[in-house]
């Protein structure tokens, strides 16, 4: 059963079980309505309180849902009519296979195309233009095969099935052309596995549509015949086959297509692997959508719980408004959980009304987001909404509101009927221990323990909390509020710093820091809501010289600091966003310590198609220390299981390139990792050093069989969206390991480190220049973690703009807190204004009422974010230190107290305009 | 003996604009002597409480004047006649209110820090009214852990503290039982043999009989008015 079905059941099950009610009891839907539709305003402000978390939660899923729809197209276009793929993990066979299997009657009948290929990669060289590129795909396809796998698309529009590419031409597609700088008959210098080099002509640039969507963005295409010229090979290396229908009838097909073709192999007895490519490339945009859309969510899912602190203040303004006409009810005989169910019915109405005006006000934001935002996910994303997001978000968001709406009832119903007709304070509570509470303190307490038991760390740390929230529910009424509220803010908070300091590095996800986030938060919004009181005194000092300023003061700081919940509720709803928005800026602004990911190297030397690759002895002089690393680069079958959260990525077709490093190049390590850990790959060939997660395995199925290689050691990512590392672009393993994949396309890296008085930008220069013939790309390293950086920048801009959303959450519920404090306190406003104080004095009050709480909540927040960022930092994004950008962290900070001023001004001045008389007859 | 009027209305009128508009004061004339305690009593609607709201500049008022202690409230603004309440008045409600989140005694010191008066000398002063009304042991406890007499003791406190001209009480004791009531109304009759200037509303006719003088309101006006059992100069001895 699936996560969005157990959703939309419960969400049915709430519903009905309120519908059944206000069947039974049709007076509570009576009172509900017209609750709901007496007052037109107050439940316009409701809903728009409650439409937040509809907003988040949608708007993320329609991130999601557009960049999985870009990312089918693009796998779908890249993949065209080609489904499956034969091959030998890289080596040649014969040719003629593909003519068995076609003629193979259990086969042929479902294969509505099939082309023998050469596929490899290479350095290309423009000799017109004098520039070069590595890592070239280059495909040689039987061209009298193409019409099933579609035309080729020429700059200039017209289409083509490459009949016109005679021998010793090729298409190169856009990107390449604009990076060479290459124009139509331009001559290509080619190095890829071949003895040497040969010379192309462009017959034509072809853009990353139809056939010329196939394989790299960096790609040529030849006849298969040049391929086999480049190659010196007589045979292909790569069948590719197309099944017969379209859409869902050709995936469907391909599968069976698959099995068929598997058992004409197997009976042929030719050891050759069939992959089904477009499957594969479509599951792990499956995969890699699952799990960027939980960690995305979840920061959704922070706004949601920041706008459920503004839905529990919207809940309580509108039951204390409300408390002497409940309490006439009581009276008149409805219980208690009459009442509550009087709360969540007209909660429920709300919640739904909230939730469905959450839709456009959701999409509305994305679709700004997309087309306005800097840095916003990509101007070429499709914009896509599934029906089941839709649907998802109206039922999270209903039950997120419906649930908050029972809490609060649960807490706004407890009254002393006399008391509250009369709108008197309530009378002091018995405090006497009820079994039905002790009951649910011990269920609280036990479920903490078993999530500590359980074995799984990360759950220790809200089990941790939750015992230590049953026992801060046991001590009430045995010791004073303020002792307990601050007693327990204060365990939870050492607790979930503490423990996340020591299960980080164990747990490779990102929930502890979810859940140390979850937990500190609140419990240090509690400890500084409990100890506001301490403002009072500072006030009171202040108060010696002027009494007027007490009492200007006294009582708009006597709400804020005596109502620890309420006020904690609003102080957390600021702090949860601005902690995480604290630490997002601190991955954006942190000054990147390029010796972490460079290894300490400052130039990079890329070459495919040879493994050997030098420093020209002219440019020795530039030089003060180098490493070679030939490699080879395997285009197949690929298999990665990982240690984390990406678990496994299914067959699918990938390039791994794997480099090889000599015994002495072992010994003295790279820069990365640990001489223990160089030690283990020095001895054993299938251990490599990676971007993966240790102990992640990758399988490569290559001509003589599955290859393997295991993670013993961290190479940094560098770029945070493919945690792929553009230094190091690829596995690094022993000498012995390229062994294994002799058959695959040979290459080779330079890595440099500059003589002093030499810039590395100068050496990458020169060597450039030096090289280009080769074909040879330099680099800086400080550039390729920079354009990495620029890279990754979108996805961290989108989720700053999404906590950006969230913060406006939090100042809108300062602004709930002001508009409730106009409507419950107009007594005590008018008993303030009867005995003197003037409006500017009321006004006075309530801004700083607002002020302080959102000076604690900004203040909360960055303490948290102060308290786990190093620990976050240096475990899941491999940073050398947490260093937020103060600069951007001061102006979202003035944009909040700028953003205070608006939304409580208007409130504040409706109460200062408040008359006393009219104040005072006001009875509720 | 020379008459000391503190509160004086002339032709006093108030009306209510909405749906249907109504007149709730039609040409009040009303003088208070200095040290007087005058209940105003009368059915519910008659005006009573719309009288005490005008007389104490709590309501504008729509013709007439008013004035207190010399001062005429029909001529002030409305930061004039706020300054000249938190000088001048004090106010005791049927509904206590006390602000909640406030102690007995900081509800008791704001009239005292509203003059300016500095934190420390507010405090001794605020203790020391809350000890003459036998509450200072519970000085530091919020509303909702005293007792409804405890808290209207409270609000007599915080209505009398900085010695104000007059005390205006709209219905002091409707929230109260009868124990409770009388313990109220020795407060304010102690009060006012003082000296103290009280103009209350009530329903009571126990409360109001301890008045010096009582005035009938009916329909936005005085119908009659009673001398009570204690005359203004009684009080003043």
């Amino acid at each position: 059963m699936t996560f969005l079905a157990v959703l939309l059941g419960v969400f049915l099950f709430a519903y009905l079980g309120i519908a059944l009610v206000v069947a039974r009891r049709p007076l509570i839907g009576r009172i509900a309505f017209r609750e709901a539709s007496r007052r037109p305003g107050q439940t316009a402000v409701l809903v728009l309180g409650l439409m937040i978390a509809g907003a988040a939660i949608f708007s993320v899923q329609v991130v999601f849902d557009s960049m999985y729809e870009t990312s089918r197209a693009q796998v779908l276009r890249n993949w065209g009519r080609d489904d499956i793929e034969v091959s030998a993990g890289g080596a040649y066979f014969d040719g003629a296979v593909a003519q068995r299997i076609t003629t193979d009657p259990a086969v042929c009948a479902c294969i509505a195309g099939i082309q023998n290929a050469i596929i490899t990669s290479g350095s290309v060289v423009d000799v017109t233009r004098e520039a070069g590129r590595p890592n070239v795909q280059i495909s040689g396809l039987d061209l009298a095969a193409e019409r099933r796998f579609g035309a080729f698309v020429l700059a200039d529009g017209r289409s083509t099935f490459g009949d016109e590419l005679n021998s010793g031409d090729v298409f190169v597609t856009q990107p390449l052309a604009d990076a060479l700088g290459a124009q139509r008959g331009d001559r290509l210098r080619v190095a890829s596995r071949g003895a040497s080099s040969i010379d192309l002509t462009i017959a034509g640039i072809v853009r990353r549509e139809g056939a010329g969507a196939y394989g790299f963005d960096l790609s040529m295409f030849a006849s298969l015949k040049t391929l086999q010229q480049v190659e010196g090979k007589d045979g292909v290396n790569l069948i590719r086959v197309s099944a017969r229908g379209d859409g869902d009838a050709e995936a469907a097909g391909a599968r069976g297509l698959a099995d068929e073709i598997r058992g004409f192999l197997a009976a042929n007895h030719l050891s050759l692997q069939v992959l089904e490519v477009k499957r594969g490339a479509l599951d792990i945009v499956d995969k890699a959508s699952a799990s960027g859309r939980s960690f995305v969510t979840s920061f959704g899912v922070i706004i949601a719980l920041a706008a459920t602190a503004l839905v529990a203040n919207l809940a309580i303004m509108l039951s204390e408004e409300r408390r002497p006409r409940l309490a006439v009810l009581r009276a008149l005989g409805l219980t208690r959980t009459g009442l509550v169910q009087l709360a969540i019915t007209e909660g429920a109405i709300y919640s739904l009304l909230g939730a469905i005006a959450g839709i456009p006000v959701g999409f509305a934001v994305i679709y700004m987001l997309f087309h306005s935002a800097p840095q916003s996910p990509g101007g070429s994303i499709m914009f896509a909404v599934h029906p089941e997001s839709l649907l998802g978000a109206v039922a999270a968001a209903a039950l997120l509101n419906l649930v908050t709406v029972l809490l609060a009832s649960l807490r706004t119903t407890r009254m002393a009927i006399s008391s509250a007709i009369r709108d008197l304070p309530e009378p002091p509570e018995t405090r006497r221990p009820s079994l039905k509470r002790s009951v649910f303190l011990a269920g609280l307490g036990l479920a903490g323990a078993a999530a500590m038991l359980s074995g799984r760390l990360e759950y220790g740390l809200l089990g941790g909390a939750l015992i230590i929230g049953a026992a801060a529910g046991f001590l009430r009424g045995r010791i004073s509020d303020h002792w307990r509220y601050s007693a327990a803010g204060a365990a939870a908070l050492v607790w979930a710093v503490a423990d996340f300091q020591f299960i980080a590095a164990k747990v490779g996800t990102s929930l502890p820091f979810t859940f140390a986030v979850l937990v500190s938060v609140p419990a240090l919004s509690i400890l500084v809501a409990a100890n506001l009181p301490l403002l009072d005194t500072a006030v009171g000092v202040a108060g010696r010289a002027s009494g007027r300023l007490r009492a200007t003061l006294r009582p708009a700081l006597a709400y804020a600091s005596r109502r620890p919940l309420r006020s904690g509720l609003v102080i957390a709803g600021i702090a949860v966003v601005m902690a995480v928005l604290t630490l997002i800026q601190s991955l954006l602004a942190v000054p990147r310590d390029y010796r972490v990911f460079s290894g300490g190297w400052d130039v990079q030397a890329i070459l495919s198609g040879s493994d050997q690759l030098a420093v020209p002895d002219s440019l020795q002089s530039e030089v003060a220390e180098q490493s070679e690393l030939p490699s080879r680069t395997f285009l197949g079958p690929v298999n990665w299981v990982y240690t984390d959260f990406r678990g496994t990525s299914g067959w699918h077709q990938e390039p791994v390139t794997v480099f090889g490093l000599s015994p002495q190049q072992l010994e003295s390590g790279m820069g990365f990792g640990n001489p223990a850990d160089w030690a283990a790959i020095a001895r054993d060939p299938n251990l490599v050093a990676s971007t993966a997660s240790v102990g992640s395995v990758v399988h490569l199925a290559t001509d003589h069989g599955t290859v393997s290689f295991r993670t013993v050691a961290t190479i940094p990512p560098t770029n945070m969206t493919t945690s792929l590392s553009s230094v190091v672009p690829g596995l690094i393993a022993s000498r012995q390991a390229l062994a294994e994949l002799a058959n695959s396309a040979p290459g080779a890296m330079l890595l440099l480190k500059a003589a002093p008085g030499t810039s590395a930008d100068a050496l990458a220069r020169d060597l450039q220049r030096a090289t280009f013939s080769l074909g040879v790309d330099v680099s800086t390293t400080k550039s390729l973690v920079d354009q990495d950086d620029a890279a990754g920048g979108g996805a961290a801009g989108f989720i700053t703009w999404l906590l950006r959303i969230g913060l406006t959450v939090g100042v809108l519920s300062l602004g709930a807190v002001a508009l409730r404090a106009v409507i419950e306190r107009r007594r005590p406003i008018g008993v303030l204004r009867a005995m003197g104080y003037q409006r500017v004095q009321v006004l006075a009050g309530m801004l700083t009422e607002t002020a302080v709480l959102a000076t604690a909540g900004m203040a909360v927040g960055l303490a948290v974010a102060y308290a786990l960022g190093p620990t976050f930092i240096a475990n899941f994004v491999n940073r050398s230190r947490f260093s937020p950008d103060l600069g951007s962290l001061g102006l979202t900070i003035v944009v909040v107290y700028a953003a205070v001023l608006v939304v409580t001004v208007l409130p504040a001045l409706q109460a200062a305009r408040l008359r006393p008389a009219e104040a005072l007859r006001v009875t509720g | 003996m020379e008459k000391d009027t503190i509160v004086q209305a002339r032709r006093l009128r108030k009306v209510y604009r909405g749906a249907n508009e109504v007149e709730a004061l039609r040409g009040i004339d009303l003088a208070v002597e200095r040290g007087e305690m005058v209940a105003i009593v009368g059915p519910s609607g008659s005006g009573k409480t719309t009288l005490l709201n005008c007389l104490s500049g709590l309501d504008a008022f729509d013709g007439g004047q008013v004035v207190v202690d010399g001062q005429d409230l029909s001529t002030m603004s409305d930061r004039a006649r706020t300054a000249y309440r938190s000088k001048n008045m004090g106010f005791v409600f049927q509904a206590f209110n006390l602000l909640p989140v406030l102690s007995a005694v900081e509800n008791v010191e704001i009239p005292l820090l509203l003059q300016n008066l500095n934190s420390r000398d507010s405090r001794r002063r605020s203790l020391e009214m809350l000890e003459t009304l036998g509450l200072a042991h519970r000085a530091n406890h919020r509303p909702d852990q005293l007792s409804g007499g405890e808290q209207q003791r409270v609000a007599v406190a915080r209505a009398l503290v900085h010695k104000p001209a007059v005390v205006w009480a709209d219905e002091p004791t409707g929230n109260l039982d009868t124990e409770v009531t009388q313990v109220i109304v020795e407060l304010l009759v102690r009060m006012n043999k003082d000296g103290q200037t009280i103009v209350l509303v009530t329903h009571n006719p126990q409360v109001a009989e301890r008045a010096a003088r009582t005035l009938h309101m009916r329909d936005g006006r005085i119908e009659r008015t009673d001398q009570g059992d204690r005359s203004a100069a009684e009080a003043a001895q």
